[in-house]
């Protein structure tokens, strides 16, 4: 299991609040590939700036999606 | 012949080199990959920039941190490393950054780490090269050293490039059932180089690799003999080996063993001394038959030095795949000529053990040296058991050697019996006084001298009056029965 060190995980959390956006986008694309720790801060740092985070593909009828 | 030209850029590539770093920062699973094959070495990469980049991944790894494109700027700037790849960071995560776009997946990592790592060998080839040539240019370089070095570099280059290449699994297959084969032959659970006697075997779990084994005796105890009939074992039964003979020729040791094969003594064979004339010529040819294929290389080369043996070593390791080698015997070997070795005779021995020690561990392989014993054992009185001081220039061997044995003959200081009143006649007794890794135990062996045959003790039934008898927990020793019948079972006492 893959994992950052407190300090490591604060410094990548500040990292990629001040990105500027195209930077943002690329570094949430390549963490999407990527995976690991720095998904997860990537992806509340989308939330946090409002990026639609895009649905999985998925034959489920609507009611049954979350 | 082309000239030499040391302007020739070194071989490398940077393409790969970048396919490869930026496959690590993609997946997890292809950096643990990476890493593994290339055993955390950095210099496998050639540009300085891949060298960094490479030892912050090795960290952050080591370090149990994910490794990625950020972790990675991170540790960079913790290093100090950062304006390596712009002038600020932002910058440098940007050129980051793209390294880790230029690779799309890590499908082909193993092939290219196998590229990266054949252009670094061929790097350290041209290195070593360079090196040699300067070397060979200057007058006070000792040329069998230099050649021992060359071989040396060569052989970790050679086992690097080896241990990374893929094989066939089938390929293997035929190997395995061999040595399931021996091992099965065997009939128990030996890790090192079998000297074929289960006695010892069964203390020492064969004599184990990168252990330097010393067999020390006074002259005309057998430990020529034994270590042949060690050496004839091991590689009868797949083992190849080297025999440094520097007492004897390589022509008396072969008339040897060809005396122990046949059960002839080697003064009859020097004489032609045999009642069955040319008949018992073919007979003795027939039944040395197994000698003509045996893996066992002599050399016989008078006053070799540490140096010399480790070139000499190297090369039949390389070429036939040598599992062990044997010396006798070290005092006759010569310390190397320069360096810490020169001196007096013990600074001498102790550069010589030393050296043997360092062979075993960079061959991998056990060394099997034999040594001769000080006089103090016969002057002492009573039991002439030897001891580790009773070794000539003891110090050092003591210290370096993994085992030390001391094979024990009663019957060469004329002790026709032991203290129990056992006949001592044929019997060999090989006192382990030193076993870094094991018990120390003194297992007894039956040898007869005039053939040089060693074997283990009959475990049937010997003659009554001579009757082995075998106490659980304690070594083996050949007894008479006792004259109380005390513990005899009684015969008014019926059986089932």
């Amino acid at each position: 299991m893959e994992e950052y060190s407190p300090t490591l995980q604060d410094w990548v959390a500040k990292q990629l609040a001040q990105a500027d956006k195209p930077t943002f986008q690329k570094l949430l694309a390549y963490y999407r590939t990527r995976g690991g720790p720095g998904l997860q801060l990537a992806e509340s740092e989308a939330v946090r700036r409002g990026i639609a985070y895009p649905q999985p593909f998925t034959l489920l009828p609507d009611e049954y999606r979350n | 012949m082309t000239a030499l030209n040391y302007t020739h850029v070194a071989p490398h590539s940077d393409q790969t080199e970048e396919l490869v770093l930026a496959a690590m920062l993609i997946e997890a699973d292809p950096l643990r990959q990476a890493l593994g094959l290339l055993r955390g070495n950095e210099e496998i990469f050639y540009q300085p920039k891949h060298r960094v980049l490479f030892q912050a991944a090795v960290r952050l790894h080591n370090a149990g941190q994910a490794v990625d494109l950020q972790s990675m700027v991170w540790q960079l700037q913790k290093d100090g490393k950062m304006s390596l790849f712009g002038e600020t960071v932002g910058l440098g995560a940007a050129a980051l950054a793209e390294l880790s776009f230029k690779a799309s997946t890590a499908a082909h990592l193993a092939t290219h780490c196998q590229e990266l790592i054949e252009l670094y060998t061929k790097r350290k080839i041209a290195e070593l090269a360079r090196r040699l040539v300067n070397h060979a240019y200057d007058p006070m370089q000792d040329p069998v050293e230099l050649l021992a070095q060359a071989q040396g570099t060569l052989n970790q280059l050679t086992d690097s490039l080896q241990a990374r290449r893929a094989v066939q699994a089938g390929s293997l297959v035929a190997e395995v059932i061999d040595e399931l084969g021996r091992a099965v032959q065997r009939g128990n659970s030996l890790t090192g180089v079998p000297s074929g006697l289960n006695a010892l075997d069964r203390v020492t779990s064969g004599f184990q690799d990168e252990d330097l084994i010393i067999i020390a005796a006074r002259p005309g105890m057998g430990k020529t003999s034994l270590a042949l009939s060690c050496a004839r074992h091991a590689a009868g039964a797949g083992y190849p080996g080297a025999f440094f003979t520097l007492e004897m020729g390589n022509k008396q040791l072969v008339r040897k063993m060809i005396a122990t094969e046949a059960k002839v003594t080697t003064s009859q064979i020097l004489r032609g001394d045999l009642d069955g004339g040319l008949d018992e010529v073919a007979e003795i040819a027939r039944k040395a038959q197994p000698l003509y294929t045996l893996p066992l290389y002599l050399d016989d080369s008078p006053g070799i030095s540490i140096s010399e043996m480790r070139t000499k070593a190297t090369k039949m390791k390389a070429e036939q795949g040598i599992r062990f080698i044997i010396c006798d015997y070290l005092q006759l070997m010569q310390g190397d000529n320069t360096g810490k070795g020169k001196g007096n005779r013990e600074q001498e021995i102790a550069s010589i053990s030393r050296g043997l020690k360092l062979i075993a561990k960079e061959l991998k392989l056990p060394v099997i040296a034999l040594a001769q014993l000080s006089r103090s054992v016969e002057q002492r009185g009573g039991e002439k058991k030897p001891m580790l001081s009773d070794l000539r220039e003891s110090g050092a061997i003591e210290q370096d050697a993994d085992m030390i044995i001391f094979p024990y003959r009663p019957e060469y200081y004329g002790i026709k019996e032991d203290e129990m009143g056992n006949p001592t006649h044929n019997l060999t007794e090989l006192i382990i006084a030193k076993h870094r890794n094991g018990p120390l135990e003194s297992p007894v062996v039956k040898s007869v001298m005039s053939t040089g045959t060693y074997s283990d003790l009959e475990e049937g039934p010997a003659p009554a009056g001579e009757r082995p008898m075998y106490v659980e927990g304690e070594k083996v020793n050949l007894g008479r029965l006792p004259q109380s019948t005390d513990f005899m079972p009684d015969e008014s006492d019926p059986g089932f």
